[in-house]
C-alpha cells in the first residue's frame, strides 16, 4: 500500500491528469443523470392535484399538449352543457373551464375561471402565488405568467391587446384593452407562459366576431360589458379534481362514454408519462454522451498505465527479486490504477456538488429546474460511482496481465 | 544443515535456442564465498535467475535452502527466494522513489521470515533497518531520502542492507562494484564481507574483476562450471 501510494506520488503529474480526466467523466456523468432525473421528475410534476383533464375527442397527449402545455390546437370544442354535467356529477369536487384560442405576442391567452389560482398546482402540490397584484376581479381584468411579465417588461397596472387567433398579425381585439391585474411568481411550467383572463372576457370580447373577423359597430365601452353577464357557450378543456382519488377510473370511463357530447378525459400524469416517453430519445442521446466522455477517460488511463509500463519494467524486476510473486507484481499495478479511478470518482463527486451548488440558483431561475444538493450520493449514484470503479479496475487488468507476463519473462534481470 | 545451494546437472535452454547452461555439479555450503567470473555474453544473468529460483531447469535439480525448486509452483519460489536469498545488482537496485529506510525494509513485506527474524535480531523490523544502514555507514540525513538522489556507493550499501536484512541463507551479488571507483569498490567489498559474515550468509558473487575477485576464498571460471555433452 505504502509502495503503491509513494509510486502513485512519484507519477503525480501524470496521475493527476489521469484522476482529473476521470473526475470530470464522472461529474459529467453523474450530472447528466441528476439533471435527467430532475427534468423528468419536474416534467412529470407539471401538473399535479388535477385528477383529470377532459376536452373535445382526441388523443391523450395531444389533450394534454394544448390543454396544458398550451401547444397546438385543440381540434374540437367542448359545449358549456357538458361543463355543467361535469360540475354537476357526485363524485367531482370542483372542475375548472379553460378557454384557448386568442393570443397576446406569442403567449397565448387562456380564459379560465378564478378558482384556477386556489386549485392548480404543480410540483409537490406547489401552490401558485402572486409576486404582484392579485386575481382578476374586474371583467377586462388579466393574470400574466412570470415569463409573460419579465420578457415583455409588463407591470401591474399596464394594459395590453389581445390578439385574435394565436398568430398575432391577424386581426386585434384593440377595441377591448385589458388590465394586468396580477403577475403569478414563477413555476418553471407552462404557467410562465400564460395571459389569463376570465371566460366572461373572452366572451365579451368576442360578441361582435363571427368565424374569426370583426363585424362592423361595437362601440361597448368597459362599463356597458361589465353590466352585461356573459355565459360561455363553448369551452376547449376542463381540469377536474375528485372528491376521491379511487373514483378516477370511474368518472373516466363515465366521461369517456358521456353519451351527449364525445369527451375524452385524461389522467395528466398518465399522459405526462406518455409524452415523456416521446422525448426519451434525446435524454438516452444525452446520457450516451455523458458515457462515452467516462469511456474517454478510462482510455486515458489505461494509456498512462501502458506508458509507464517500459520504465517499470526494472521496478517489477526489482521486487521480484526481492520475493515479490507475479501475482504481486499484478496486484501493485491493478491496486494502483484502483487508487486513481478511486480518487477519480470521489473527486468527480465533490466536483459535482460543487459545481451543482454554484448552478443551483442560475439552473432553478432559468429551466425552473429543481436540483436538489445533497452532500451523500443516492444508492444508485453510488451504484453509478461503483460500477465506474469496477469498470475501470476490469481494464486496467491488461496492464497489469503485460506487467505481470514481461516480469515473468525478464525474472530478477532486465536486459538493455 | 542443507547447503545454501546445491545444483545437480541442471540444463536450462531458452525456447527454440541452443542450451545455454549446463551445469553437471555446483554445491555452495552456508557461509561460503564463491566468486564466478566469465567473459559478458556467457549466460551469466540466465545463470542468476536459475540460482535464484525464478526460471528452473529443464533438466536435472537445483536446491535452495534444501527445496528442490521444480517441484514447486510459481508462487512457492517466490517465496522462497523472498526467504532465503537476497539479490544486489550492478545498479539501479532501489524503487527510486522509496526512502533509503523504506528500501531495506521491503524484503520483510513480502517474506515472513525475513520479518522474524530481523525482529529477532534487532527489536523491530526498523530497528534492524537502521541498525544495517548505521553499520553500512550511510549518514541518518539519507534514511528518508529517495533512493534516487542518493550516490551511486550510497545506493550500493542501501542495497547490501536491504539484501541481509532478516538474515538469508544466500547473498547473490551480480558486479555490485563496476559502478564504483576502486577506492569506494575495496570499502564496499569489506562492509559485504562482514555485514554478510554478521548475519551468517553465504555469498555468490559474478564479476569480470580480478581485483574483486581475488578476495574470494574460492573462484570458479564460468567455462569450468559448465559440462559439455550428455549429463552423467
Amino acid at each position: 500500500m505504502t509502495l503503491m501510494l509513494h509510486s502513485l506520488w512519484n507519477r503525480r503529474a501524470a496521475g493527476m491528469l489521469c484522476v482529473l480526466t476521470i473526475a470530470l467523466s464522472v461529474a459529467l456523468l453523474l450530472g447528466v443523470e441528476r439533471l435527467r432525473g430532475e427534468a423528468r421528475q419536474n416534467f412529470l410534476q407539471t401538473v399535479s392535484g388535477v385528477d383529470l383533464i377532459v376536452g373535445a375527442r382526441s388523443h391523450p397527449v395531444q389533450l394534454l399538449l394544448y390543454s396544458v402545455f398550451h401547444l397546438g390546437e385543440p381540434t374540437q370544442d367542448i359545449s358549456w352543457q357538458s361543463y355543467q354535467r361535469i360540475v354537476a356529477h357526485p363524485q367531482v369536487a370542483w372542475a375548472i373551464p379553460f378557454s384557448l384560442g386568442d393570443s397576446h405576442r406569442g403567449y397565448r391567452v387562456v380564459g379560465t375561471a378564478k378558482d384556477y389560482f386556489q386549485r392548480f398546482r404543480y410540483g409537490q402540490g406547489k401552490e401558485l402565488a402572486f409576486q404582484n397584484g392579485q386575481a382578476f376581479s374586474n371583467l377586462l381584468d388579466t393574470v400574466i405568467g412570470a415569463e409573460v411579465a419579465e420578457r415583455l417588461e409588463y407591470r401591474v397596472g399596464e394594459s395590453i391587446i389581445v390578439s385574435h387567433g394565436t398568430v398575432s398579425a391577424m386581426a386585434q381585439h384593440d377595441e377591448h384593452p385589458f388590465r394586468v391585474a396580477g403577475i403569478l411568481e414563477r413555476t418553471g411550467t407552462p404557467v410562465d407562459r400564460g395571459v389569463y383572463v376570465s371566460l366572461e372576457a373572452i366572451e365579451a370580447i368576442h360578441q361582435n366576431w363571427r368565424s374569426g373577423t370583426r363585424l362592423p359597430g361595437d362601440g361597448r365601452s368597459e362599463a356597458q360589458l361589465e353590466a352585461e353577464r356573459f355565459v360561455p357557450v363553448r369551452i376547449t378543456s376542463v381540469m377536474v379534481g375528485l372528491k376521491a382519488k379511487p373514483a378516477v377510473f370511474m368518472v373516466q370511463r363515465a366521461l369517456n362514454t358521456y353519451t351527449a357530447e364525445p369527451l375524452t378525459a385524461i389522467m395528466p400524469g398518465v399522459a405526462l408519462q406518455q409524452l415523456w416517453g416521446l422525448l426519451s430519445m434525446v435524454e438516452r442521446a444525452l446520457f450516451a454522451a455523458a458515457a462515452c466522455v467516462v469511456a474517454v477517460g478510462l482510455i486515458g488511463m489505461m494509456s498512462v498505465l501502458l506508458a509507464t509500463l517500459n520504465e517499470r519494467r526494472r521496478e517489477m524486476a526489482l521486487l521480484r527479486a526481492i520475493g515479490a510473486t507475479r501475482l504481486d507484481v499484478f496486484g501493485v499495478m491493478l491496486g494502483e490504477a484502483a487508487l486513481l479511478v478511486g480518487f477519480g470518482t470521489v473527486l468527480g463527486w465533490l466536483l459535482l456538488q460543487m459545481a451543482l451548488g454554484l448552478a443551483e440558483p442560475m439552473v432553478s431561475s432559468a429551466l425552473g429546474v429543481q436540483l436538489s444538493w445533497q452532500l451523500l450520493p443516492t444508492r444508485v449514484e453510488c451504484g453509478w460511482l461503483g460500477s465506474i470503479w469496477l469498470i475501470a479496475c476490469s481494464i486496467a487488468c491488461l496492464p497489469a496481465w503485460l506487467a505481470m507476463r514481461r516480469s515473468v519473462a525478464d525474472g530478477i534481470t532486465v536486459r538493455t | 544443515m542443507a547447503p545454501a545451494i546445491s545444483v545437480r546437472d541442471a540444463r536450462f535452454a531458452w525456447p527454440g535456442q541452443d542450451e545455454l547452461i549446463a551445469i553437471g555439479a555446483l554445491e555452495i555450503r552456508r557461509t561460503e564465498r564463491v566468486a564466478l567470473y566469465g567473459p559478458s555474453g556467457c549466460g551469466k544473468s540466465t545463470l542468476l535467475n536459475l540460482l535464484a529460483g525464478v526460471h528452473q531447469p529443464q533438466q536435472g535439480s537445483i536446491r535452495i535452502a534444501g527445496a528442490e525448486i521444480s517441484a514447486l509452483s510459481p508462487s512457492a519460489r517466490d517465496r522462497l527466494r523472498g526467504d532465503h536469498i537476497g539479490v544486489v545488482f550492478q545498479q539501479l537496485n532501489l524503487i527510486p522513489y522509496l526512502g533509503a529506510l523504506e528500501n531495506v525494509i521491503l524484503p520483510c513485506r513480502y517474506s515472513r521470515l525475513r520479518s522474524i527474524r530481523a525482529t529477532a535480531l534487532a527489536t523491530s523490523v526498523r530497528a534492524a533497518a537502521t541498525e544495517l544502514l548505521g553499520r553500512l555507514g550511510l549518514e541518518p540525513d539519507f534514511w528518508r531520502k529517495p533512493a534516487m538522489t542518493l550516490s551511486v556507493g550510497q545506493q550500493q550499501r542501501v542495497a547490501v542492507a536491504r539484501a541481509l536484512i532478516g538474515a538469508p541463507d544466500l547473498l547473490l551479488a551480480d558486479e555490485p562494484t563496476s559502478a564504483l571507483d576502486p577506492e569506494s569498490r575495496d570499502r564496499f567489498m569489506t562492509l559485504l564481507f562482514s555485514e554478510a559474515t554478521r548475519c551468517g550468509a553465504a555469498v555468490v558473487l559474478v564479476s569480470h574483476d580480478p581485483e574483486v575477485t581475488r578476495r574470494f576464498p574460492r573462484q570458479i571460471a564460468f567455462s569450468e562450471l559448465m559440462v559439455r555433452g550428455t549429463p552423467s
